[in-house]
């Protein structure tokens, strides 16, 4: 048998850090919160709280692990597509892309340019999805509903778009290696489109009035859960989290893939750190994601396939890409999202890993921000570090 | 920075001055003019959206195109297609064809996407409900019929419903779709997988007998050596456990 | 063992040479930093990929020196991807380097035996580490010397030390101990059992 014998030390130490086993003394207690709290979604986080203040926070995650991975390696390059994308609920199209990027990169395939423009579209959509979603978990994170409704009714109108462009309204199984799976339903969905982003540029106006210039929001967020430069790039956080310790840092600047090389927008960076840094990036990336969104419809789709073409595509079960790897990775809401995918010339992946940017921010930088900070906070320092679950369970 | 900015002029970074904002007690309240608008939401029994053109719904097949090639079957990640050999009107299909059950579907449509003679389709029917009957349950376990049936169904009740309300089973294999405009379609399931039962003998006892039997011409040899591969590598771990 | 590692090593600086002389590594950013690296580090084998991406083949004895000399220039550890090649009895450990002043990402490749896979950790350099490591611990049951984290993380205490993503895990297996035989689904020749 191959398995490894762990040195008794290691298990002892291990066992020292083991939720379960952590002594309480008689002035701290253990509060479980999560994984039915709102705000951690899908895990839950043991805190050792002193009175009000917490004195440890241990995540305890893995409510969510459905094994993508070891499923992945047992199914067709294709077939993968359906599964990876559960990885991430909010923006479900952010796995699709980066995996089709990464086995693009291993076959060698140059992706035509429609299928280039819709990918981007697509994940631009997705992002403003995601941000409806994330303004509805916030809102409601520091009592204001009323942004949280909001959001979530305009989130519908681009499931609504995605439903008649993909055929699917929460997770979309749109993008595939080598382009997308169906063409634009046409220039109404166009015009659709770009009636949702001005329709949303109007509606940005009440969500700074309701929520971003809200007097309570400063309150909760202002001087919470603090980290600087360093802190946030020893840690890997990326994202609007690391834009707002003063990094300008944005994969679509500094690894350009798909249509972004073209396109005009601004990374906006703050130097704080805190929490309010952290949602008033996010709130002016958004206004840059409707600006990107108008001028890709601007540039309009461009004309030819949305799809490469390939015979061994005929065969799409047993299609089978060169020997190889490739890492990719797209700019989501939440950071940096990445796939590394191993290719040994079968029709499975050998190996595909993914980075969910919660990785990083959601283990041992929560654990380091949570130490002192207060209980009514805690989910104010999730929310703004925009913690999903799935990306460190997979 | 420089670097960048030299070769990507069109990203810009704006800073604090661009990005921050001033925090107000009074602007929250301009949200109250909110009270005066339309509610977005949709009543639920007097307004209905209808589901996009082509939503990826229940499945369709027509039943003469299919050519049992079960390219569906290798793609489908929820493994949710099974081949089903089939007796229509005492007569049995040259083919197998598809079963899907929609207990493990993920609706992702790659079936459809793969199927080389165009047999296998889909609807935008998507009311997937059911009362925790065994009975009810197992109706979502079907050989999906053919598109124009259920498209003469969506136009006769509009409702997006599974088109299949009953399947009766008789001891023999022999089922029977009630649909729900009270036709119903009848023909019998002779055994499971890519090779053909023996005889019209019932499921389990045709499945030993079908090895040696002679094989279809078509698609075996893509997924055998898979299977040859796959089963020692299996079999000795299992021992092992 | 060590007579092997030895001649690995030799091998690697014999190539050293060759490597500078190797047109392969172009004047582009890309390939001043991997040169600027393969000076200080010897023992490494560096290449350029494409753009924004370099590859570096580290022995696994001297990884941690390389990744702190690494992380001058590359500020962020992305990942530490695992891939088991069972057939070479060996692991593979990619870590996923980015340098946000650059504008690279760097795989930093080494291999270790799989029936001793130990590693130090690389907490020190990088903090985020621990979580990597804890899920490669977890997955693949590499142990990482130096970080006081390792055990249950992601999967339950029962199946700890399983090491599910390795390739000799028997999933169907462990799936049919856990949810029993009602969890049945077979291949399309009805002879294997699937997943």
């Amino acid at each position: 048998m191959t398995n490894i014998e762990v040195p008794k030390e290691l298990r002892e130490e291990a066992k020292q850090h083991d939720m379960y086993l952590h002594p309480i003394d008689k002035d701290t207690y253990e509060l479980f919160f999560g994984p039915q709290h709102m705000a951690t979604e899908n895990f839950s986080i043991i805190l050792k709280m002193d009175g009000n203040r917490i004195e440890r926070a241990i995540v305890n995650p893995g409510f969510l692990h459905r094994g993508f991975e070891k499923l992945a390696e047992q199914r067709p390059y294709f077939t993968n597509i359906a599964l990876i994308l559960r990885i991430c609920v909010p923006e479900s199209d952010v796995p699709e892309n980066i995996y089709s990027m990464a086995v693009d990169e291993i076959v060698g395939w140059e992706v035509p340019e429609r299928a280039q423009w819709i990918r981007t579209v697509v994940l631009e959509m997705a992002r403003m999805s995601a941000w409806m979603f994330w303004i509805m978990g916030f809102g409601n994170e520091i009592g204001l509903y009323t942004a949280g409704q909001w959001a979530a009714a305009y989130r519908e109108r681009f499931m609504r778009l995605f439903e008649e462009l993909t055929g699917g309204r929460v997770y979309h199984i749109y993008t595939v290696p080598g382009g997308v799976r169906r063409d634009i339903p046409g220039d109404k969905w166009l015009r659709q489109l770009r009636d949702t982003v001005e329709y949303l540029k109007g509606k940005m106006k009440d969500f700074d009035e309701i929520l971003f210039d809200n007097y309570i929001m400063f309150e909760r967020t202002e001087g919470v859960g603090v980290m600087d430069r360093k802190f946030a790039l020893k840690h890997a956080v990326t994202g609007p989290n690391l834009r707002a310790t003063g990094v300008p840092y944005d994969v679509r600047k500094d690894d350009p893939y798909l249509y972004y090389p073209e396109l005009e927008f601004e990374v906006p960076v703050l130097k704080e750190g805190d929490s309010l840094a952290r949602v008033l990036v996010r709130r002016y990336e958004m206004e840059q994601d409707l600006y990107i969104l108008e001028q890709l419809l601007d540039m309009g789709p461009p004309s030819g396939p949305y799809m490469v073409k390939d015979a061994r595509l005929k065969a799409l079960p047993r299609f089978k890409p060169p020997k190889g790897d490739a890492y990719a990775h797209v700019e989501s809401t939440k950071g940096d999202f990445g796939v590394y995918v191993v290719s040994d010339g079968t029709h499975k992946p050998y190996r595909a890993h993914f980075r969910g940017p919660s990785q990083s921010h959601g283990v041992t930088v929560l654990e380091e921000l949570l130490k002192g900070a207060r209980l009514a906070d805690v989910p104010v320092i999730l929310k703004t570090l925009d913690n999903c679950p799935p990306d460190i369970d997979r | 920075m420089k670097m960048k900015s030299v070769e990507k002029p069109r990203v810009r970074v704006v800073g604090e001055e661009k990005v921050k904002l001033k925090k107000s007690f009074v602007k929250p309240w301009m949200g109250i003019k909110y009270l005066f608008k339309k509610p977005v939401t949709i009543k639920i029994p007097f307004e209905k959206i209808e589901p996009a053109p082509k939503y990826r719904g229940f499945h369709t097949l027509n039943w003469k195109t299919c050519v049992g090639c079960n390219f569906c079957g290798q793609i489908c990640p929820a493994r949710a297609i099974e081949m089903t050999w089939i007796e229509v009107d005492g007569k049995m299909e040259k083919r197998p064809h598809p079963k899907v059950d929609y207990g493990r579907c993920t609706f992702c449509q790659f079936c459809v996407d793969v199927c080389p003679t165009g047999a296998l389709g889909f609807t935008e029917n998507f009311y997937l409900t059911t009362g925790g009957l065994e009975e009810d349950l197992e109706l979502y376990d079907w050989v999906p019929i053919h598109p124009d049936k259920v498209r003469e169904l969506n136009e006769m009740f509009g409702d997006y419903r599974f088109p299949v309300e009953r399947i009766e089973k008789k001891e023999d294999g022999t089922h029977i779709y009630h649909l729900r405009d009270g036709s119903t379609i009848e023909f019998k399931i002779l055994g499971y997988g890519l090779r053909p039962p023996a005889a019209a003998r019932p499921k389990p006892a045709a499945k030993p007998a079908a090895k040696p039997a002679a094989k279809p011409a078509e698609k075996k040899e893509a997924p055998k050596p898979e299977a040859k591969a796959e089963k020692p590598a299996e079999k000795p771990a299992e021992k092992k456990e | 063992m060590d007579m092997n590692e030895k001649k690995v090593e030799e091998k690697v600086e014999n190539a050293q040479p060759v490597e500078e002389t190797r047109p392969e590594l172009p004047d582009t950013k890309e390939g001043r930093l991997v040169r600027e690296i393969v000076e200080k580090a010897p023992y490494a084998e560096g290449s350029v990929r494409r753009e924004r991406r370099v590859e570096f083949r580290v022995p696994a004895e001297r990884i941690h020196e390389f990744l702190e000399l690494a992380s001058e220039k590359f500020e962020m550890l992305m990942q530490i991807s695992t891939v088991d090649w069972l057939k070479e009895k060996e692991f593979e450990l990619v870590y996923q380097l980015w340098s946000v002043s650059e504008g690279i990402h760097a795989f930093v490749r080494t291999r270790i035996p799989r029936d001793d896979a130990k590693l130090p950790t690389v907490m020190d350099i990088w903090p985020v580490a621990e979580t990597y490591e804890r899920e490669a611990h977890e997955f693949f049951g590499i142990i990482f010397e130096g970080n006081p984290r390792l055990g249950p993380f992601i999967l339950e205490p029962r199946e700890y030390e399983k090491h599910p993503l390795r390739k000799d895990f028997n999933t169907i297996g462990y799936v049919k101990v856990i949810y029993g035989e009602d969890f049945d689904r077979y291949d399309e020749s009805k002879t294997n059992y699937v997943i």
